[in-house]
């Protein structure tokens, strides 16, 4: 996993929480890194799934809700340092639905080892988007985060359903339904 | 702070600090990566660039040397850069010119070069792109432009091309097909006209004209023949009619076809040999094909306009000339032999619809007495019920034998023909009588060739008729012999100079002499005097003219008495219809002559006499009239006068008196008109007759009582008018006067009967007693002593009647009526 996924998570905490949590949820950890993330590294994901389940367990609040958090908090440093790609699309359907083909690959193009979940779009109309999640990390709410935060960008929003297709959350559908008013 | 808080801080700075090396260990590696990277792209880019410059330069030195010819010129077809072989090829003295080469295009190519050159834009590429151009010499040449565009930033900025001339290969081509298709296209036919066609038309294809014939030359007839022209139409079988022809010699094709050698003349008007047809053609190429050293054949092409022919063609045509020779004369050799075999089965043919239809019977026989041929009419002959064809290779050994029985001599029939045969030598005209009563001439004909015997041939005539004909005539000649001979005319047959030739009995009889003193002499001299002379010189003109006529002519016969002679002559020819002569009938009219002269003086004698009795008459009842008249008017006179001291019966006697007068006076008219009457006065003219009916019923009075009618419209006659007049008036009248009835019929009417009109007139009257029939038709007869009848009408209806050739008679009852009938012939 990419260092600024660790580092951008550490602030958030920071921001929310307070340096004692960041510390204290470090220390409980068993880091081979020793919690010393910068941005350009890569680390291994197990580290993060640690750190949110030590934050998980310190907040009381679900790691699908902390994700759902840091997916909208992660939407801003998208739209800080890469204003090219929003630029491109007129509205958040097409948008999502070509993460997979142009998004992703052109974040490839950059971080040839980035770890990405893979999108497969079943149904793309004007107002519904029905694509199917697939990633061995299953941070579906980091991606619903992110699809909620478009669809603000977007001065749009929808509602979206997940449906589990596998229950370890490695394989998830999301059905978007755009609210026209 | 407290400690756990500076721990923490210290932990997080610890934190910070390993990541910030970490992050600058990364840029680390990442820069020495990317100087690496760079090193490597520089070293490339100088490999690169050099190998550009070497090639560029090696390029160059290419295309400044290349055989081809190298242009660059910009998007409008402006030179900008040339090589050496390029300035050469487009006809510039150095390659430094300000020039654009649309000017080179022909303008018929300006659609095809603007087209692919806009494929040329497209693509970026043209290849094999041929096209005729003409240079700056005004040399027309055939180029190979193989082109790609030159870009600049990705946008067209100049088009290069390599050219090639491919004037020359393209002709070279086009020469190769030619001759390909020629010799393909003759390769599969014997047939001569076949081969000539096929190579005129792709002759003239080649040559760019539509004018190429090929002529065959007979040496042995010192004449040129058309076979075939590129302009015919395809015939469908067989030899060509009016194919042009002239002498060896005449003209370039007769000049190339004694010469052997090929001409090609660019203006015809500047060559005396030329023959002009129907267009003066400019130009000519005439080439020979000559086989073994002489000349079989000439290919001739000609077009209007001057120098339209090359040498390059001139030898292409050569070329073919060699190729197609053999083929030429094997051809013309097949089809002469084709001619002459057709000739013979032509003639072959002939002759055997001619002995077939032969009216000889024919019979040909080989050495062994086999059938060779046979015609129907000797099957009809000898009653073989076999056609012709089917008695082919029979045996007549036994022939003789099986056919004697149709002949009279059976026996005589066999032993003849065996001894024929025996003898093997012509025999002809034999004849034989068949049992049908049919006669035959046969005639033997042995075959010899080269002295050995082949057989003989037997020829059968039917002269049955013929004979028949020979003896009908014979039988003629003798029965007109006999006529000659013996009839009462005289004959005298005379040739051109009047020469008896021969005479006949009767003629020797009336002229006195024999016919051995007449032959030879001449006729006019033995029998005619200076005046009869004459008019046999005119009857003699007539007959060369090739009259026939009669005349008569005085003569003196032996014993030196003139007698007159009718003669009737008639020219005589000979067998090529030339006049010859004349043959005349003579017959003795002297005698009847004299009746003649005789009779004519009799009837002048009448004549006159007749006239003098007209006169007399008509003098007579003149001169009796006149006193009649006087007695007459002297009569009324004295009765005027006295008329007052006249007692009835005077006046009664005076009364009869003027009667008797009357009567006195219309006796002598009659008596006058009775005598007026003849057949020679009057006018002929078909006369209507019921106008004549008509104009009597007028002139008459007719009573009221009585009714006159015609049963049928009556016809017309020839005749005199006043005669017919006469006729009906008179008997009209006669039967209005007798009419005792109250009411009066009287019927005219007609039959024709044995090409006779037969009128009647019927009334019904008072009838007249049969004794008196015949009686009242005699002039002065009258029955009633009636005042008005003069006893003359009838019997001037008589004379009339009789002048026009008919009869006249009556029925009658007393009481009842009568009819009175005559004839007039129609």
């Amino acid at each position: 996993m990419k260092g600024v996924v660790f580092t951008e998570f550490l602030e958030m905490v920071e921001e929310k929480y307070g340096l004692e949590m960041v510390d204290d949820i470090i220390q409980n950890s068993n880091l081979p890194s020793k919690g010393a993330y910068t941005a350009v590294g890569t680390y291994k994901f197990s580290e993060m799934l640690e750190l949110l389940q030590n934050l998980s367990r310190k907040t009381e609040i679900s790691t699908d809700d902390l994700l759902l958090v840091y997916g909208t908090h992660f939407f801003d440093l998208l739209e800080r340092n890469y204003p090219e790609f929003f630029l491109e699309y007129q509205d958040p359907i097409t948008m999502l639905s070509s993460i997979e083909n142009h998004i992703h690959v052109e974040v490839l193009k950059i971080y040839p080892d980035a770890e990405l979940p893979t999108f497969e779009v079943v149904e793309s109309t004007q107002n519904v988007l029905i694509m199917v999640y697939k990633s061995s990390r299953a941070m579906h709410h980091f991606g619903l985060g992110l699809i909620n935060k478009t669809f603000e960008y977007f001065n749009s929003s929808a509602t979206v359903v997940l449906e589990k297709i596998k229950q370890d959350g490695t394989e998830v559908k999301f059905i978007i339904t755009k609210i026209n008013e | 702070m407290s400690k756990n808080k500076i721990d923490i801080l210290q932990r997080a700075l610890k934190r910070e600090k390993a990541a910030r090396k970490e992050a600058e260990k990364i840029l680390e590696v990442r820069s020495t990566n990317l100087y690496k990277t760079n090193k490597k792209l520089e070293k490339l880019n100088v490999g690169l660039e050099s190998l550009l410059n070497r090639s560029d330069s090696q390029l160059q030195g290419v295309f400044e040397n290349i055989v081809d010819a190298y242009v660059i010129m910009d998007l409008n077809f402006n030179v900008l850069k040339m090589n050496k072989s390029a300035t050469e090829m487009l006809g510039f003295e150095d390659d430094k010119v300000d020039y654009n080469l649309v000017k080179m295009v022909l303008p018929d190519d300006y659609d095809r070069v603007s087209n692919s050159f806009q494929e040329l834009l497209k693509n970026g590429v043209l290849k094999d792109f041929e096209i005729k151009i003409k240079n700056n010499k005004g040399k027309v040449i055939i180029t190979h432009i193989n082109a790609s565009i030159i870009y600049d930033k990705e946008e067209p900025v100049a088009a290069q091309g390599i050219l090639r001339d491919i004037t020359i290969s393209k002709e070279n081509e086009i020469i190769t097909k030619v001759i390909n298709d020629i010799t393909q296209s003759i390769l599969g036919t014997m047939d001569i006209y076949e081969i000539s066609l096929n190579t005129t038309k792709k002759i003239a294809n080649y040559l760019k004209t539509d004018d190429c014939v090929i002529y065959s030359v007979n040496h042995t007839e010192n004449q040129v023949e058309q076979i075939a022209a590129s302009g015919d139409k395809i015939s469908t079988f067989g030899d060509i009619v009016n194919r042009l022809k002239f002498d060896i010699g005449k003209g370039i094709v007769g000049t190339v076809a004694k010469t052997g050698k090929s001409m090609l003349i660019h203006d015809t008007s500047k060559d005396k040999r030329y023959i002009v047809d129907i267009a003066r053609n400019y130009s000519e190429l005439t080439v020979p094909i000559i086989i073994e050293n002489k000349v079989i054949a000439v290919i001739d092409s000609e077009h209007p306009n001057k120098n339209h022919f090359t040498e390059v063609q001139l030898r292409t045509i050569e070329n073919i000339a060699r190729i197609i020779a053999l083929k030429i004369k094997n051809a013309i050799s097949l089809s002469e032999k084709d001619r002459t075999q057709k000739r013979l089965l032509k003639s072959e043919e002939r002759l055997r619809i001619l002995i077939s239809s032969l009216e000889s019977g024919i019979l040909l026989e080989d050495e062994n007495r086999k059938i060779v041929l046979t015609n129907s009419k000797f099957c009809e002959m000898f009653h073989i019920p076999l056609l012709p064809e089917e008695m082919v290779g029979a045996d007549c050994t036994d022939a003789a034998e099986q056919n004697k029985i149709l002949f009279k001599n059976s026996d005589g029939f066999v032993k003849r023909i065996e001894a024929i045969l025996l003898k093997k030598e012509t025999v002809l005209s034999d004849e034989l009588i068949m049992k049908s009563g049919k006669v035959l001439e046969r005639d033997y004909i042995p075959l010899y060739n080269d002295d050995v015997y082949r057989g003989h041939l037997w020829s059968y005539k039917d002269v049955t008729l013929q004979k028949k004909y020979r003896k009908s005539l014979e039988a003629q000649k003798q029965k007109y012999s006999n006529i000659i001979a013996n009839m009462n005319l005289g004959l005298l047959e005379v040739d051109k100079n009047d020469k008896i030739l021969m005479c006949n009995n009767s003629f020797s009889k009336m002229s006195g002499y024999r016919e051995d003193e007449l032959i030879g002499k001449r006729a006019s001299d033995v029998f005619l005097d200076k005046e009869a002379l004459k008019v046999l010189q005119l009857q003699s003109e007539k007959r060369i003219k090739g009259q026939s006529n009669s005349y008569e002519i005085e003569v003196k016969d032996k014993a030196g008495i003139k007698r007159t002679w009718l003669i009737s002559g008639a020219p005589n020819y000979n067998l090529n219809g030339e006049l010859v002569g004349s043959i005349g009938i003579h017959l003795d009219i002297t005698d009847q002559k004299k009746l003649q002269s005789e009779k004519d003086n009799l009837v002048s004698i009448l004549k006159n006499k007749n006239e003098e009795l007209q006169e007399y008459a008509q003098i007579v009842s003149h001169d009796l009239k006149s006193p009649l008249r006087n007695i007459s008017a002297l009569s009324s006179w004295i009765k005027d006068d006295n008329i007052n001291s006249l007692d009835k019966s005077s006046l009664m006697h005076f009364e009869h008196l003027e009667q008797t007068l009357e009567r006195m006076e219309a006796l002598i008219s009659g008596i006058l008109k009775y005598s007026s009457i003849d057949a020679e006065s009057g006018q002929n003219q078909q006369v209507d007759l019921n106008e004549i009916i008509d104009e009597v019923i007028q002139t008459l009075h007719i009573p009221d009582h009585i009714n006159i009618k015609k049963s049928k419209k009556l016809p017309f006659l020839n005749g005199d008018k006043i005669k017919f007049q006469q006729l009906f008036q008179n008997l009209l009248n006669n039967a209005i006067t007798h009419n005792d009835k109250e009411k009066g019929q009287i019927e005219i009417g007609f039959e024709l009967r044995n090409n006779q009109y037969e009128f009647y007139i019927k009334d019904n009257g008072s009838g007249i007693d049969k004794k008196y029939h015949n009686q009242i038709f005699k002039i002065f007869y009258h029955i009633t002593k009636n005042k008005y009848s003069t006893g003359i009408g009838l019997s001037i209806v008589k004379k009339i009647v009789e002048i026009y050739g008919g009869k006249i008679w009556l029925e009658s009852e007393l009481g009842i009526g009568t009819t009175f009938y005559f004839t007039i012939k129609k």
